[in-house]
């Protein structure tokens, strides 16, 4: 794979607050002081496809999709297996390029930033769009408290403990883990680490949480508390999540996109996706005609 | 069997049973396979034995203790310690892992993260050539080249540096610095190969994680790569020592084969292999020198044996640590 | 639309990863660069020496006027090795089929593999020292130093070597192919010869051809076994020449030509250990396994 050229940002981060209308970057370092989760209604931010295609090699994976992930809120994504909806989430936070021959083109932009622009580093992307993968991969050479750190340790010196518990809490997994902060995170349950995962990618901060069916390989009870999880979490993240389950579609997404094939089918509110969709592709694939 | 035909109950055929003839070979097959294998550990302990037993006429001579911790080993004057020698062991080896496990890392993740697709067969290959070098060549290339080459620059180091210890001082020609490198380079392609093997198999979803967490490529290969892979790194470096601790030609041409203890790393010495190949020959008239030769190849042994265990048991724990890693614990749900 | 977007990546941070992977490349290549000085001396003091004569001349022994060639090196390696390999490779793939074929994971399996693994450690001096003890010193066979006894001494070297690449080997062949001729009724030792083995040729003679080219390169063990002789001989029971014996004991000379000739030795043993090593690979790439 080839290196992502090194780009530099025209101008600076200013650390100035929002301003009416004025689109600016906060400061992202910033340790919040009390340990509860972000003050819900804190800004996230709105992502935006415009003309997104993705390749692997030759095989055209996603074809020409326009959608829009309205902030605050979770837009899942279903589809039968192969339609590429995976891609398309990958593509969001620039990770489909880390696939040798794949390769992307069109816009996708956080609040209109486009994350594709040249200018952009990648790795400041996937700061600001966070990633928690179909299978839990918490990193099993290191604990709980440093699995949940290990992102904060690439740009801070110092990570204080409160940043620890507050993504903990914000993922649900703190009254359960801490008093063992420092046992392996690989030594907890399945649902537990995927929980973990999600700790570890809130505790960044960042501004969209990608998810990839995040509950698929979890059994049931875990993946109620996952789903709880997104329906919490929306208020501070804007979240996509992937999923071949229709049910959990149904109970967290604000806004369900169906694909098939690598194309955009229909997009709306996920209640009238499910009752009464407009495309009768759409209404075979939620009734269960096929997939 | 067409239909139709019954056989005769007293001329049914056996089927299921085979002749005694028929079984022959299977049974002289396992017997003599078996008395084959059988035959290595027997060899083996036989060997073992027998080193034991020629070595006793140096242990009636002087006591285990002295051969092991006396720092003189001067065979005209009776005198066998053979401090030097197990000093010069270790140290051209540690010289040798020092230097070597890092530049062998350094392959391990150029060619498995870092390389173009393309270059990574042919760079792969080039490492591995390194190990068709026999020991003699690498001696010969040793004499001849590195040591008269190195010589000013390790003399320019000695002096600039002389305030860290075992630095300073003069510098002969072949000394420990030397036949450290050499070792360095000779175990390269295991420990380089051993390190590819574990590194290629850091399951790609904690590379993942790593980068989607923001981590440059660097930052990912410390995250995620690293950490795994460290136990069989640690394996494959003690294969190393056990390879370097053995070396026997290359570090005779290279070291000065002096049987002293020198001051700086940039001084002779000597190691337990070299004083068996340098001093067998005026050994054959003396039984004790003999004898103190073939105590010193026990304890090359004995030393061997213990690192390749240590390392047999870093591999097996590295893969089993990989094999816990990838299922999450059992039990409650959530 | 402005491209002031996301927090710029600390220059701090880029500057360490381009210094880590840049230190990675150059340590690389500082790993291959011994190889071309090597192959570059080897070429350069060796080549000089080369000719017919020096592959049909045996080394005068004299320290001044000719010192001849290196044919009794040549021969004595080849000799040497030869009888090694005879032994080494059945025993050696002998027992590689005892333990995957029919000691499998019993203890004893395991002990064996564990000696295996132990000899496999074993400097090759230790090697020539056991030999040396058991069958120089003991007199065994008349004269001390015989080419024989030095090719028990390189045959114990190649034995853990086949044994461990053929078991590799030998585990990869698919299990359904064993079954598949039990289920025809044929007996164990037919499915060894007529199936497992011809599967598993290509990856054993690999491993075979590796260990030749290892015992070919091994100087210590010949030192006190076959001794170093000046004239040819395929006589197994006198003192043999070989080429890292012929080498080693030119290295000190003072003698320029003596040099040189050890160099052109050295060159002819690269080139044969490299030709078994290419072969090796080559065999392994056509393999229908791994």
């Amino acid at each position: 794979m080839t290196d992502p050229v090194p780009h530099t940002v025209r101008g600076e981060a200013p650390a100035t607050p929002h301003a009416g209308g004025e689109r600016v970057m906060p400061e992202r370092f910033v340790s919040r002081t009390p340990v509860e989760p972000v003050a819900p209604g804190a800004p996230a931010r709105a992502v935006r496809l415009e003309r997104l295609n993705a390749w692997y090699g030759d095989m055209h994976s996603v074809k020409d999709l326009t959608l829009e992930f309205a902030p605050n809120q979770a837009t899942a994504l279903i589809g039968p297996s192969g339609s590429g909806k995976s891609t398309v989430v990958r593509c969001i936070n620039r990770m489909h390029e880390e696939i040798p021959g794949a390769r992307a083109s069109g816009r996708v932009t956080l609040d209109g930033f486009d994350v594709y622009d040249s200018q952009v580093d990648v790795v400041a992307v996937r700061r600001s769009i966070g990633m928690v993968f179909q299978k839990p991969n918490p990193f099993p050479t290191m604990s709980i408290y440093d699995n949940v750190a290990s992102g904060l340790r690439l740009t801070a010196r110092r990570v204080g403990d409160e940043q620890v518990e507050s993504a903990l809490r914000g993922a649900g997994l703190w009254e359960e883990v801490k008093d063992r902060l420092r046992r392996p995170g690989i030594g907890l349950s399945g649902g537990q680490q995927q929980r973990l995962c999600i700790a570890r990618a809130l505790a960044v901060e960042p501004d969209v949480l990608l998810m990839d069916e995040p509950a698929s390989a979890l059994d049931p009870i875990s993946t109620l508390k996952i789903e709880e999880l997104v329906e919490e979490l929306k208020t501070r993240v804007t979240i996509a999540i992937v999923t071949h389950n229709m049910q959990q579609a149904a109970r967290v997404a604000d806004q369900t996109a169906f694909m098939l094939d690598g194309e955009l089918v229909e997009v709306g509110p996920t209640e009238k996706i499910f009752t009464n969709p407009d495309d009768p592709r759409t209404e075979e694939y939620v009734t269960g005609k096929f997939g | 069997m067409e239909a139709g035909t019954i056989t005769p109950a007293g001329e049914r055929p056996n089927a299921l049973r085979r002749s005694p003839a028929a079984r022959l070979p299977d049974r002289l097959l396992r017997w003599g396979l078996t008395a084959l294998s059988l035959g290595v550990i027997a060899l083996i302990a036989y060997f073992f034995i027998r080193l034991l037993v020629e070595s006793e006429p140096i242990f009636k001579h002087e006591s285990v203790t002295d051969f092991l911790f006396s720092a003189d080993w001067v065979p005209s004057k009776a005198l066998y310690g053979a401090v030097p020698l197990i000093a010069g062991t270790l140290i051209s080896s540690a010289i040798a892992l020092v230097i070597g496990i890092p530049v062998a890392v350094a392959t391990a993740l150029y060619i498995t993260e870092l390389a173009p697709r393309r270059v990574r067969g042919p760079i792969t290959l080039l490492v591995e050539l390194l190990a068709a070098v026999p020991s003699v060549v690498y001696g010969l290339w040793g004499f001849f080249f590195l040591i008269p080459k190195l010589k000013p620059a390790e003399q320019w180091f000695a002096d600039t540096f002389s305030f860290i210890p075992f630095v300073g001082g003069t510098v002969t020609g072949p000394n420990y610095f030397v036949a450290g490198l050499i070792l360095a380079i000779m175990i390269l392609p295991i420990a380089s190969a051993i390190s590819r093997e574990v590194i290629s198999t850091v399951p790609s979803e904690h590379k993942e994680a790593a980068l989607a967490l923001g981590a440059t490529r660097w930052e990912m290969i410390r995250m995620a790569v690293l950490p795994y892979a460290r136990g069989g790194i640690a394996g494959g470096a003690m294969l190393g020592l056990g390879r370097a601790i053995g070396e026997t030609i290359a570090v005779t041409l290279v070291i000065g084969n002096a049987p002293v203890t020198g001051h700086s790393i940039f001084q002779q010495g000597y190691t337990l292999a070299a004083v068996i190949a340098n001093e067998f020959g005026e050994a054959a008239s003396d039984p004790t020198h003999r004898a103190a030769l073939i105590a010193a190849g026990l304890v090359l042994f004995v030393l061997t044996l213990a690192v390749n265990g240590v390392a047999r048991a870093f591999v097996i724990r590295a893969e089993r640590g990989q094999r816990v890693a990838r299922t999450p614990a059992a039990g409650m749900a959530g | 639309m402005s491209s002031v977007a996301f927090a710029p990546i600390s220059p701090r941070r880029r500057r360490v990863d381009r210094l880590a992977r840049g230190t990675v490349a150059a340590l690389t290549l500082l790993a291959l660069i011994p190889l071309g000085l090597i192959v570059y001396y080897l070429l350069k003091q060796g080549l000089g020496a080369i000719s017919l004569s020096f592959f049909t001349t045996d080394p005068s022994g004299s320290f001044l006027g000719d010192p001849g060639g290196i044919k009794s090196a040549i021969v004595g390696t080849v000799v040497m090795v030869a009888l090694a390999s005879v032994v080494a490779v059945p025993v050696g793939v002998g027992v590689a089929i005892w333990l995957v074929e029919l000691g499998r994971e019993t203890k004893l399996a395991h002990t064996v593999r564990y000696f295996i693994d132990v000899m496999t450690g074993v400097p090759s001096i230790v090697f020539g020292l056991f030999v040396y003890i058991t069958l120089v010193l003991a007199g065994v066979g008349g004269s001390s130093f015989a080419g024989w006894k030095g090719s028990v001494a390189l045959g114990l070297l190649m034995l853990p070597i086949v044994t461990r690449s053929a078991e590799v080997v030998l585990l990869l062949v698919p299990n359904q192919l064993r079954e598949a001729a039990y289920a025809l009724g044929a007996p164990r030792w037919k499915t060894i010869v007529r199936i497992v083995l011809p599967t598993a040729l290509p990856g054993i003679v690999t491993g075979v051809l590796l260990a030749v080219a290892r015992a070919a390169g091994e100087t210590a063990p010949l030192l006190f076994t076959a001794a170093v002789v000046n004239a040819t001989t395929v006589n197994l029971s006198d003192r043999m020449n070989s080429l890292p014996a012929l080498i080693f004991q030119n290295v000190g000379q003072a003698q320029d030509r003596l040099v040189t000739i050890a160099w052109g030795a050295a060159l002819t043993l690269v080139m044969m250990i490299l030709v078994l090593t290419l072969l090796a690979r080559l065999i392994q790439r056509r393999s229908r396994l791994s």
